[in-house]
């Protein structure tokens, strides 16, 4: 069963982390779209985008806190509840429509923590 | 008597007799007249005979000024110096009667002796004891008696002006007789002896014009030229030849021809005169060779349409090719290497499907027949060569814009330098004329064909090129249901970035993501687009991406269908692997003591080889598992046990191609090696083998771990079958309810022709569903034969009890015949019933051992491990597609609004 973890976390970590990378000065120096109902259109749709992306970002902190009730280990436990905080970072963050560098990071952050967790869970199941 | 003295003398003490005085003063009298005489046409002869030598050189040749300064000098100096001296000499030196006297004593010597002593007589002062005036008288009385007898005329020396008055004469009347003559010559002749250091052109009867010869002529240097010389309107003579020569070279005759002579020269590389002679006229020119006027540098200035919106160009057009944009105007400027004179040009527009080198015209000829042919044809279909104007401002030669339509056009260029010579060839520019390209855009970074899952994320790059300037790029979405529902296809288009006109190339990185733009499962076509800035042209977009966005148990699907694959491809390499293994024992059995053999070797190396390609082909298999494994945990509908054994499959295999299988090919190869002993080839030989029969044994055991995953995957793909069934059905029965005002109570004919397709598209899909169904059906009986689970065949029985293949089959006839309300009643009653036995399915799968992700908290410590590893997968999984379609989002952002601040949440 142990090998069947490895792969996992093999499997996980050969998943593809793409690290925020700020805005370029050719994208900010795009032009706008011509028409004001387009802008209009278009800032609509970020912020459905963002709001929507903000319920995922909760649900998926609650996720975490279910993961949080089957753990007996004090460790794991505090990881997943240092992810669960970053994570409520990320959904204020998506709330105010932000989804700039500064969510991205958030974000990376997360997802780096979960294999901090992962590891250490490995590591306590190898004990 | 001392009154009648002449003043010039003193008085006399005893004058002599009267009769020799007035005899002597006689004498005297003569001599003067003759001696004023001689001097006055001696000077005369002097002025006559210098005119009349410049008039004569000059008939034969062009006297030099000096030379007709000193003629002028000597024929003067006669009158100013020859005459006074000679009147000095016989007049103020034969004033006195002594002095007469003795010259009378050279012709007379006696009477001359006496008379000068009587005239001596005349001033002698002696005493008286010795002079004796009687005497004295006496004496003069006889030379005067003696004198008195005697001509003195004969004593005058010889007299000459009788002969210079003739030569006078002769000279005067040739002069005069020239002049009356030829009057011009004469006159000419007059004015260059009178002013020699005068610039007076040298008269000749013949006359050339040589206005058309500068001072010194250039001709072209090394090449052979022509000297056309006029004569002058007013010539006197018209000789037939003429006759020149360059330098000391040989002389060229030429005739007249049209009232000019036509001297033909070879080519000449040094400067020199050229000595032309005709009749009395004699020229000296001097001559200079010289290169031609050449190009030294040409560009062209290119104002490219308004539309384009950019600044004009500069190119260098010493190749004489350019090619330039339909609509634009093209300005050429030359240098050449001297100062021009003149300059000609002309626009000769070229036909569009002929492809000229060279089209001749009238001024710029062609020189071959196959151009002639060409130009004819390109005269019947184009308007005729047009000459234009240059400006011409020292080197510089500049034409006025030309504009250039959709016709290419050759521009023929000459000119002429101050020196008056013509470029080498004409230069002929080629203008070519292009149009605006389309533009193009293409999607890269993304397969052709793409399956997804609308919460992920795709990531790509648009790219977009022109040959002048792009305005924008995006992209655009058509989306398409691949079966009856009651949604709206999507559609949209995005503006990721915009151009300029000096940008040619868009290159923009864009994350996809349906989720963010509200996109549910279904088929899109996605295009790039682009757009220049040629007026009315709009958007080119480019090839399509087709993504199949997916529902999950569609996803189930497509993960099921590759798995099989991937076992079919992994029992192969298993197979292949034992054939290796069966021949390596053989070669173990037949050759186990000559492994060192040619023969043992070559075989051992194919088995190497083909070890070799089996290892890779399991690395290969095993990237494509672990990437079906990922896909297999995000789907979320694929059980748990399914998941763990095809995990524990992946391991293996990964172990296999990593391990395993190198280890065999290597003992292979040690079994070949040279170094080896026999033994030692034994030994390798047979720990290949060793090592294969252990690798076989793990690829059993990961095959059986696949084929159980599959099992599984199986049976949770029949739950997604029938939930896809029964939502098909429902998707007909939402067409029905939709369409039921306009279709109901009417036979298929009588409908609408937009109704009659979607009642067609719903008739295919409730066909397509039968058949989906009967699969399901058959696929569960099979199933149940290989598990033997009592649930499986519970399932088939009831199925098989419904008849619903049947029934299916008959709803779709009533749905092609728009028996609307029943198919909307049965739709929905079928769909309820395979809903029905997919929870059934569902539920029992559950009850067996937990769902796939839910529940959990049960089982051994090792499935608790896994099932936690497998919970933060998917969160992992989870938060990278929230990352990439945050990403997503702020492209979005930028492309809208880049510089407009973020939204501020309501309070």
């Amino acid at each position: 069963m142990k090998i069947t973890k490895l792969t996992l976390i093999c499997t996980a970590l050969s998943m593809p982390v793409v690290l925020a990378d700020p805005a370029s000065d050719a994208q900010a120096k795009a032009k706008a779209p011509v028409t004001k109902e387009e802008i209009a259109k278009g800032i609509a749709k970020h912020g459905t985008g963002a709001k929507k992306l903000s319920t995922e970002q909760d649900e998926l902190s609650a996720d975490v806190q279910d993961l949080i009730d089957e753990q007996t280990d004090d460790e794991i436990i505090t990881l997943l509840r240092e992810i669960e905080v970053v994570m409520a970072d990320a959904t204020d963050l998506l709330e105010q429509k932000k989804t700039d560098g500064s969510t991205i990071a958030t974000e990376t952050e997360v997802i780096e923590k979960i294999f901090e967790a992962a590891k250490k869970k490995q590591q306590k199941g190898g004990q | 008597m001392p009154e009648n003295q002449p003043s010039s003398q003193p008085p006399h003490q005893a004058p002599i007799p009267e009769g020799l005085r007035n005899q002597l003063e006689q004498f005297k009298k003569r001599l003067w007249q003759v001696k004023i005489a001689e001097a006055v046409l001696a000077g005369f002869f002097g002025l006559l005979f210098s005119f009349l030598l410049v008039f004569g050189l000059d008939r034969f040749m062009e006297t030099p000024n000096t030379v007709r300064l000193v003629i002028l000098l000597v024929g003067v100096s006669l009158f100013v110096v020859f005459a006074p001296y000679w009147i000095h000499r016989w007049v103020y030196g034969h004033r006195r009667e002594n002095q007469l006297a003795r010259l009378i004593s050279r012709r007379l010597p006696k009477l001359g002796d006496r008379l000068l002593g009587a005239v001596e007589l005349q001033d002698q002062n002696e005493g008286k004891d010795t002079l004796s005036p009687e005497l004295r008288a006496a004496a003069m009385r006889t030379v005067a008696a003696d004198a008195a007898g005697q001509d003195l005329g004969k004593a005058l020396p010889a007299a000459r002006h009788r002969k210079w008055s003739l030569a006078v004469m002769t000279l005067f009347v040739i002069a005069v007789g020239s002049l009356v003559s030829v009057p011009d010559a004469g006159i000419n002749a007059l004015k260059r002896w009178l002013m020699p250091l005068s610039d007076t052109e040298r008269y000749t009867f013949t006359q050339l014009d040589l206005s058309g010869i500068n001072t010194p002529h250039r001709v072209p240097y090394g090449e052979a030229f022509d000297i056309t010389i006029p004569l002058a309107e007013d010539t006197n003579r018209r000789p037939e030849t003429a006759r020149a020569r360059y330098g000391e070279g040989d002389w060229v005759e030429a005739t007249l021809v049209n009232n000019a002579y036509t001297f033909k020269f070879k080519g000449q590389r040094a400067q020199d005169e050229v000595r032309l002679e005709v009749d009395d006229a004699r020229h000296n020119l001097p001559f200079e060779p010289v290169i031609r006027p050449a190009v030294e540098n040409i560009r062209a200035a290119v104002k490219l349409p308004v539309y384009l919106e950019r600044p004009d160009i500069s190119a260098d057009l010493r190749s004489g090719f350019i090619t330039v944009l339909e609509g634009s105007d093209i300005k050429i400027q030359a240098t050449a290497t001297r100062a021009l004179s003149s300059a000609t040009a002309e626009i000769v527009t070229l036909p569009k499907e002929i492809d000229t080198e060279a089209a001749p015209t009238e001024e710029f000829p062609s020189e071959s027949a196959e151009a002639d042919d060409k130009a004819k044809v390109a005269k019947e279909d184009v308007s005729p060569p047009r000459k234009i104007t240059l400006k011409v401002d020292g080197r510089k030669i500049t034409t006025p814009p030309i504009s250039v339509s959709s016709n290419s056009l050759i521009i023929p260029m000459q000119w002429r330098d101050i020196y008056g010579l013509k470029a080498d060839s004409a230069l002929k520019l080629r203008v070519e004329s292009t149009q605006d390209q389309l533009p193009s855009t293409y999607i890269q970074g993304v397969d052709r064909q793409h399956i997804m899952l609308a919460e992920e994320t795709i990531e790509f790059e648009v790219l977009a090129e022109d040959d002048y300037g792009l305005k924008a790029c995006g992209i655009s979405w058509q989306g398409e249901f691949t079966k009856p529902t009651g949604g709206t296809p999507a559609k949209g288009e995005l503006t990721i970035e915009q151009g300029g006109p000096a940008r040619t190339n868009l290159n923009k990185p864009f994350s996809f993501s349906p989720a963010n733009l509200n996109i549910e499962p279904q088929k899109i076509t996605l295009r790039s687009w682009t757009e220049d800035y040629k007026p009315g042209r709009g958007r080119i977009y480019s090839e399509p991406i087709i993504l199949y966005i997916l529902t999950r148990d569609e996803h189930a699907q497509v993960l099921k269908n590759e798995f099989d694959r991937a076992i079919g491809e992994l029992e192969d390499i298993a197979r292949k692997e034992q054939n290796l293994n069966d021949e390596n024992q053989r070669i173990q059995r037949n050759q186990g003591k000559d492994l060192q053999k040619e023969e043992a070797k070559k075989k051992l190396g194919a088995q190497q080889d083909a070890e070799r390609n089996n290892k890779e082909r399991m690395q290969e298999l095993t990237k494509n598992m672990e990437k079906l494994f990922k896909d297999a945990v995000r789907n979320g509908e694929i059980d748990k046990e399914a998941l763990q054994k095809m995990a524990k499959a992946l391991q293996a295999m990964k172990e296999l191609s990593k391990d395993d299988l190198p280890k065999v090919e290597q003992k292979l190869q040690d079994a070949q090696s040279q170094r080896n002993t026999k033994e030692k080839s034994e030994q390798d030989l047979k720990d290949a083998i060793e090592e294969q029969k252990k690798a076989i044994e793990k690829m059993k055991q990961a095959l059986k771990d696949a084929n159980e995953a599959n099992q599984n995957f199986e049976a949770s793909t029949f739950v997604n079958r029938l939930k896809r069934a029964a939502s098909e059905e429902e998707g007909i029965a939402s067409t029905f309810i939709d369409l039921i005002d306009k279709v109901i109570g009417k036979g298929y004919e009588e409908l609408d022709p937009v109704e009659q397709r979607a009642i067609k598209a719903s008739y295919d899909q409730q066909r397509q569903t039968a058949a989906d169904v009967r699969w399901i059906q058959e696929d569960l009986a099979h199933y149940f034969a290989r598990t033997q689970k009592d649930e499986h065949k519970k399932l088939v029985d009831d199925m098989r009890a419904s008849h619903i293949d049947e029934a299916l089959e008959e709803l779709a006839s009533r749905v092609s015949s728009n028996v609307s309300f029943t198919s909307i009643t049965e739709s929905k009653q079928w769909a309820a019933q395979l809903k029905k036995w997919a929870k059934q399915l569902e539920g029992q799968k559950k009850k067996d051992g937990g769902g796939g992700g839910g529940g959990g908290g049960g089982g051994s410590p090792e499935d608790q491990d896994f099932e936690f590893m497998l919970k933060v997968m998917r969160m992992i999984q989870k938060e990278q597609d929230i990352r990439a379609r945050t990403r997503s989002l702020e492209d979005l952002r930028r492309t809208i609004t880049p510089d407009a601040p973020i939204p501020t949440p309501n309070p």
